[in-house]
């Protein structure tokens, strides 16, 4: 099917997505900023950043459908997960902070 | 017991609280607890038991504002949680498709310019306002990678972005709760934080 990638890895961004994930973070990009090493998208988002972008609602529909096939025919629809019982758990084990919580006021004090 | 928890040492005040507190066992058994937790927190732990379709969420605490930052790594893409305030009560979510799995060479140019507008978007929310978690709900129907999963079966399709991000906020604040009295009223912002400036004095190996 046309637009669809076979290539299922998992995510694996451009440097330009990363440097605009990275930048964004730190609020010094927004999404008019993608940059990629094709010509041809290049031009494209330079459109997108100038607003010349025309915004066909066929257009947006048709790739919606390419994207809802991509998952479809990847198999990776409609992903089910609800164990994050051992997010983060470490080594804590009911570790009681009561005494470290007394000796840092101590040391707050004579700071 | 004086309460120094809304006190904010100067960064010389807070070196030496350190250097107190490299002394003291107690206070460096909490500290390793605590080093050790974030530590899991940044490696993730993997949502589902499938080899092929794996799901990871990690978190890190940002550096420069010690406010959490949570990834959820998907076959089809990443999700990012950015906290703005320590309730965890606003936040920005950003969402990136895989774009490997598009080959957008087969596409046509005003389909590359809507795959490259719509393979990124990100959310402002306040949970406290009724009318962004309305938009939140909207933004996850619709949103290229969060419409594609299933967070928890036993709540309805529609509020299960909402509780698996009440979830995230629940797991942060136990921990904030229980451990930021460790660098609490000082310049450092997590236990990471105290342990690298710890190493950097001298004050551990």
């Amino acid at each position: 099917m046309d637009g669809i990638n076979n290539n299922l890895s998992t995510p694996q961004y451009s440097p330009a997505l990363k440097e605009l994930l990275e930048r964004r973070s730190i609020g010094k990009a927004d999404d008019a900023e993608i940059s990629s090493s094709k010509d041809q998208i290049e031009e494209i988002t330079a459109n997108i950043q100038t607003g010349e972008m025309i915004q066909d609602p066929n257009v947006a529909a048709d790739v919606s459908e390419v994207i809802a096939a991509t998952m479809n025919q990847s198999g990776i629809n409609n992903i089910n997960f609800n164990n994050n019982s051992e997010f983060g758990s470490g080594n804590d084990d009911g570790h009681d902070t009561s005494e470290a919580r007394k000796i840092k006021s101590e040391l707050m004090a004579s700071a | 017991m004086t309460d120094f928890s809304h006190q904010t040492l100067n960064l010389d005040e807070s070196l030496k609280v350190l250097e107190l507190a490299a002394n003291n066992l107690q206070f460096l058994n909490t500290l390793t607890v605590a080093l050790d937790r974030e530590k899991n927190y940044e490696q993730g732990i993997k949502l589902t038991n499938s080899e092929e379709h794996e799901v990871t969420i990690k978190a890190y605490i940002n550096g420069d504002t010690g406010l959490w930052e949570f990834i959820l790594e998907l076959p089809h893409g990443n999700v990012y949680y950015e906290a703005h305030n320590k309730a965890i009560t606003k936040l920005t979510i950003s969402t990136v498709f895989n774009e490997n799995l598009i080959d957008l060479n087969t596409l046509s140019y005003n389909q590359v310019g809507i795959v490259l507008e719509e393979m990124i978007s990100s959310i402002d929310v306040d949970l406290e306002d009724s009318n962004s978690i309305f938009r939140l709900k909207d933004f996850a129907q619709n949103d290229f990678v969060l419409r594609y999963l299933n967070f928890d079966a036993s709540v309805s399709k529609e509020n299960q972005f909402l509780v698996h991000i009440t979830k995230l906020r629940k797991e942060y604040l136990s921990y904030f709760k229980k451990y930021s009295f460790l660098w609490s009223g000082t310049c450092f912002n997590s236990a990471t934080h105290i342990v690298d400036v710890m190493k950097e004095q001298k004050l551990l190996a």
